[in-house]
């Protein structure tokens, strides 16, 4: 068993929660345990990162700097912060190898940190837990652990713009990635490929100019169901609430576009190996996936043990 | 002089007698006291038994009665304001409750009025410092209320009058005991922490003289967790309140009764006159007068600027002979002499002890006995320990908590004392408090009825501005339980008394003009006046040096 | 104990300190409090229960050269040499006015009525200030994650003093947003014993009144002895 030293920022400990307890029971069953820091801070992505404002910095640096801690306390782990959220993903990724480049900056953060006994030696490594899976884990290892393949389920996966751009933050190939379809695959569900892959959903536009993440949105959906989704699939909480939220409120006013539920990887994970419907917390879904799922006989059976 | 570890090397001596005696001590228990040795160190050692403390108030309804030279002292002393220099003409503040002190009680019984149909407008609250700045706010150990099965309010009614030496007013004690679950639900409503174990029922403590365990508490910090939450409460109704505006005298009506009173901004000097149809005192007690010389645990502002005023208006007192001195007291260092050492301490088990290691009485007296055998130990043995400053004091055992209740539950239930100590680099997980009694609680005060009239006809009293509830002497966990009692019992009755037509009439100071006669004839050696409003801890050079200038100016 | 103290050892020891920009010599064993009534100032504002638990008298102070901004309660902290104080008034911070009722333990009920929780930029300055040191970015954190229980447990011990507000880059008051987490924790988190609840309906039914007038009808005499004779049922007696 190793335990990885994870990072949750807030949006997977307040709306989704399910995308979290989700990874959380499945990292167990993959012995590559996700163990929650004691204590952590916002990772920053919510302050810009321009480059001269050293202040917007402290909040990364304190997560690795406290990471690091975490680290000695865990068993056989490797020195990396496991993170979720494809925007802590890119923010600490991005700050890590500022400093990691840059003395100078680090020497001015650190001494900022020093009274909160906080020092960062740059000895820590960002992961996607997407890329622990990939790279530690296999795929393999996932199949095995599959008990309720999902048979039936045409998962068309989206990326979304984070987790492949920019260069420093990328966790696969930015024209041809394939972990989100390898895992997919291994899972048994249908791959179902789009174009649309990671055109943007139109991110914190959410916030003051809707009509832009509607039109997004609508394309996105619309690319996947013509080659046959019936779900997608997504690495990043913004992107799940944005096209999960968005098909609701366009459902509404369009007559005829049936909405298709938007799953966290974890989740179609956690259902292939028979983890407990309850956490997925499908209930603060707009668009609930239980009906398909049921459909197919994914839950709801009694599990072959 | 050598410090170890916060203590002085002389007082390590006996530190070394505590910690070497702690393992045989864990499961000793000293007998407690029956009725008549409570009797005997009490009449021997207890401050208020002691004749040279105190004297016969000259004037007044309560002419006769023997208090404290100090509580004299404020009776029989003039107003600060000549009563002609105000205006009752111009009212500033017309309402029709208004609530003078902005404690615990002040603040229930402004939320309470308000819950029972006075509109926010029509209710004032004012304080003589910040919103906050009172006593409730320092209560550590806990509040009494007789929620479990194997307690009931007769039980606690039994321990209240016995704490009180049977002087009290039954009335009193059955409303503040039946009401308490009440408060403890009203409060869980409000979202007050209360500390409960991991299945959701209360941790409930015993305190001096309690034959159940019944003091719910949150950490040390219960006072300021239910202050703030009241207070918030008070902010979120948008209930009007006045600070750094103390009343210092109150007016009556043309057709009787009290009417108002007059307000004094003591940053910019100014009066203000209020009009009301009930007026609720909730000034709290006497601390800083500094009863028989002690040093106390009350706040700034405790001078019982409210028992004055009430009495020139004819308020009837009761029970001012009875003042409470905290057996725990910090004695040592000396930057915190006289703090409270939470009895909440002795309640989780430590024990109080001479300088040889030994225990001299049972740690869980009522108040008054606990003190004065503090005190005996003090006056008529060798047994004490002795501070640089030749101050004298008991060691109370705080290590031995952790013996009992195991490692962790210092800092977990009594982190306000912790912090308070390791600030001079005393740990208390690891070596014992010095201890010495403390002037804490004004027994009496303010005669009341349940609910809540005086007296007198237009003013309501809640808190320890009154007396009657805890007849000679308060129990731990029953202060916080008073003040929301009865403030919700003012409150309410105030509710009561706006649903009634009826106007007060023409505004008239009468009373002060009557009170200044009386004054008169008795001749008085030394000129004082009063209501004192604030302490004056300024060195004796400083207050030469501003008569000088006073008299210059002259 | 016997031999007298010369002079010297007589004196008390004073200490040089500056109040808001003026010299005091005051003797080295006071509070800041007691001294500066020493020198001669009556508090007004910046004093209240004077023991810890009020939060009137935030006090800023810097120390002969260093360049560290300090801060103590003056009522729990002693004087050093060459200190150089200010006292602090209350910090103005505006209250979220709410209905406890209508809310729920989650992290957009402290967002609606403190938005500026998001702007935390996690620098820690409030912590660093705090007179009771409490992890108050922490808290903070534990706030905008939707952690209340945590946030709620973590700041129980502030008092309330501001001085986190006032040194805040982001302009939260963290001491407003401490209360509305522990009262959401205290109201929903926490659950109410039934005891307490079936308490309150006996009472409520009269269910003592009955034995409330046989307490009051006895004579002194008789009340004494039923007080001698009550049974300790939790505690250990001898």
């Amino acid at each position: 068993m190793v335990q990885y030293s994870y990072f949750p920022g807030c949006n997977l400990k307040t709306n989704a929660k399910g995308f979290e307890e989700t990874a959380i029971a499945v990292s167990k069953k993959l012995e590559a345990e996700l163990v929650e820091m004691p204590s952590w801070n916002c990772c920053g992505t919510v302050h810009t990162l321009t480059s001269d404002n050293i202040m917007k910095r402290i909040a990364p640096i304190r997560v690795l700097s406290r990471s690091r801690k975490h680290v000695e306390t865990l068993k056989e782990s490797p020195n990396q912060v496991v993170t979720l959220c494809s925007m802590c993903n890119s923010t600490l990724k991005i700050v890590n190898n500022e400093v990691k480049k840059d003395q100078e900056i680090l020497d001015k953060i650190n001494y900022q940190l020093e009274e909160d006994e906080e020092t960062y030696e740059t000895d820590m490594e960002v992961k996607h837990f997407l890329e622990i899976l990939r790279d530690i884990v296999g795929y393999e290892k996932i199949s095995e652990e599959v008990v309720n393949p999902l048979k039936g389920l045409k998962v068309s996966p989206y990326y979304g713009c984070m987790l492949l751009h920019p260069e420093e933050a990328k966790i696969d190939d930015e024209e041809m990635p394939d972990v989100l379809e390898s895992l997919v695959e291994s899972l048994g569900a249908d791959l179902v490929m789009s174009p649309l892959f990671k055109f943007c959903c139109g991110s914190y536009h959410i916030v003051d100019q809707e009509y832009i993440v509607s039109s997004q949105v609508e394309k996105i959906v619309e690319a996947a169901k013509r080659r046959g989704a019936n779900a997608l699939v997504v690495a990043c909480p913004l992107c799940a609430y944005n096209i999960d939220q968005q098909q609701k409120a366009m459902a509404k006013n369009t007559v005829g576009k049936s909405p298709i539920p938007v799953f966290y990887f974890t989740q179609l994970m956690a259902i292939a190996m028979g983890e407990p419907v309850k956490i997925n917390h499908f209930q603060d879904h707009f668009i609930n996936p239980e009906p398909l799922l049921k459909e197919l006989g994914l839950i709801g059976r009694k599990k072959a043990k | 002089m050598k410090m170890i570890r916060g203590y002085p090397e002389d007082m390590r001596k006996s530190i070394d007698n505590v910690n070497k005696t702690r393992s045989k001590r864990i499961d000793q228990i000293i007998e407690d006291l029956s009725l008549e040795e409570r009797k005997e160190v009490l009449d021997n050692f207890h401050p208020d038994y002691n004749p040279k403390y105190k004297r016969n108030i000259s004037w007044g309804v309560n002419k006769g009665d023997n208090v404290p030279n100090e509580v004299a002292d404020v009776i029989e002393a003039y107003p600060m304001v000549n009563p002609d220099d105000i205006d009752l003409s111009k009212i500033d503040y017309d309402v029709n409750v208004l609530i003078i002190g902005a404690g615990g009680a002040g603040t229930s019984a402004a939320l309470w009025a308000n819950y029972s149909g006075v509109p926010k407008e029509e209710i004032l609250l004012v304080t003589k410092l910040r919103l906050g700045d009172c006593n409730t706010v320092m209560a550590q150990g806990g509040i009494q209320a007789a929620d479990r099965p194997v307690d009931n309010p007769l039980i606690h009614y039994m321990d209240v009058i016995g704490g009180g030496h049977f002087e009290n007013n039954p009335n009193l004690v059955k409303a503040l005991v039946s009401d308490a679950p009440k408060i403890i639900k009203w409060h869980k409503d409000l979202g007050v922490m209360y500390d409960c174990t991991e299945d959701g029922s209360f941790i409930e403590n015993p305190g001096g003289g309690t034959s159940r365990n019944r003091m719910h508490c949150s950490k040390d910090y219960t006072g300021l967790e239910m202050f703030r939450t009241l207070k918030d409460e008070i902010i979120n109704r948008e209930i009007p309140y006045l600070e750094f505006s103390p009343a210092i005298e109150l007016i009556t009506g043309e057709t009787g009764g009290i009417a108002g009173a007059i307000l004094y901004n003591i940053e910019t000097k100014q009066y203000f006159v209020v009009r009301a149809k009930t007026i609720i005192l909730t000034t709290g007690g006497f601390g800083r007068l500094h009863v028989a010389g002690f040093p106390t645990t009350n706040h700034y502002g405790a001078t019982m600027d409210g028992v004055v005023m009430a009495y020139r208006a004819g308020a009837k007192l009761r029970d001012l002979d009875a003042t409470q001195f905290h057996p725990t007291g910090a004695a040592f260092p000396e930057q915190i002499v006289g703090l409270l050492i939470t009895e909440k301490t002795r309640s989780l088990g430590a024990q109080v002890l001479g300088r040889n290691g030994e225990q001299i009485c049972y740690p869980l007296e009522p108040r008054d006995v606990e003190a004065s055998s503090l005190i005996k130990c003090c006056t008529t043995t060798d047994n004490y320990i002795e501070t640089p400053t030749q101050m004298r004091g008991i060691w109370l055992d705080s290590p031995l908590i952790e013996e009992i209740k195991g490692k962790g539950t210092i800092l977990k239930n009594l982190s306000a004392m912790y912090r308070m100590m390791n600030r001079f680099d005393i740990d208390i997980t690891e070596d014992p408090i010095l201890v010495y009694p403390t002037l804490h609680y004004q027994n009496g005060g303010v005669e009341l009825d349940e609910n809540c009239y005086t007296s007198l006809k237009g003013l309501l009293a809640a808190g320890e501005i009154s007396g009657g509830v805890h007849g000679k002497n308060r129990l731990m966990g029953n202060s916080l339980l008073e003040i929301n009692v009865f403030g919700r019992r003012a409150g309410i009755t105030a509710a009561n008394e706006y649903k009634k037509k009826s106007t007060v009439g023409k505004l008239t100071l009468a009373h002060v003009h009557k009170s200044i006669k009386a004054l008169d004839a008795l001749n008085l050696k030394d000129k004082r006046y009063s209501p004192t409003i604030l302490p004056e801890y300024r060195s004796d050079i400083v207050r030469d040096r501003l008569v000088q200038l006073y008299e210059q100016s002259l | 104990m016997s031999k007298t103290k010369t002079k010297e050892e007589n004196a008390t020891p004073t200490v040089k300190i500056y109040i808001m920009g003026s010299m005091h010599e005051v003797p080295a064993s006071l509070t800041i409090m007691k001294a500066m009534e020493y020198a001669g100032f009556k508090f007004k504002r910046g004093a209240g229960c004077r023991a810890g638990f009020c939060g009137a008298c935030a006090t800023l102070y810097r120390k002969a050269g260093d360049y560290r901004i300090y801060a103590a309660l003056a009522c729990q902290t002693q004087v050093e040499d060459g200190m150089v104080l200010t006292q602090l008034p209350f910090v103005p911070a505006p209250k979220g006015i709410y209905d406890v009722d209508s809310l729920q333990p989650t992290a957009s009920s402290i967002l609606k009525f403190y938005p500026e929780v998001a702007r935390c930029l996690s620098c820690n300055a409030c912590s660093k200030v705090c007179p009771q040191e409490i992890q108050v970015m922490d808290y903070v954190q534990y706030c905008l994650q939707g952690q209340i229980d945590k946030a709620a447990e973590l700041s129980f011990d502030c008092v309330q003093c501001g001085l986190c507000a006032i040194r805040c880059p982001a302009e939260i008051p963290q001491y407003h947003v401490g209360m509305l987490a522990r009262r959401l924790h205290g109201k929903y988190n926490m659950s109410t014993p039934e005891t307490l609840i079936e308490r309150v309906e006996e009472i409520e039914n009269g269910v003592f009144e009955e034995g409330f007038k046989e307490l009051k009808s006895l004579s002194k005499d008789d009340l004494k002895k039923r007080y001698i004779e009550r049974d300790f049922v939790d505690q250990k007696k001898a």
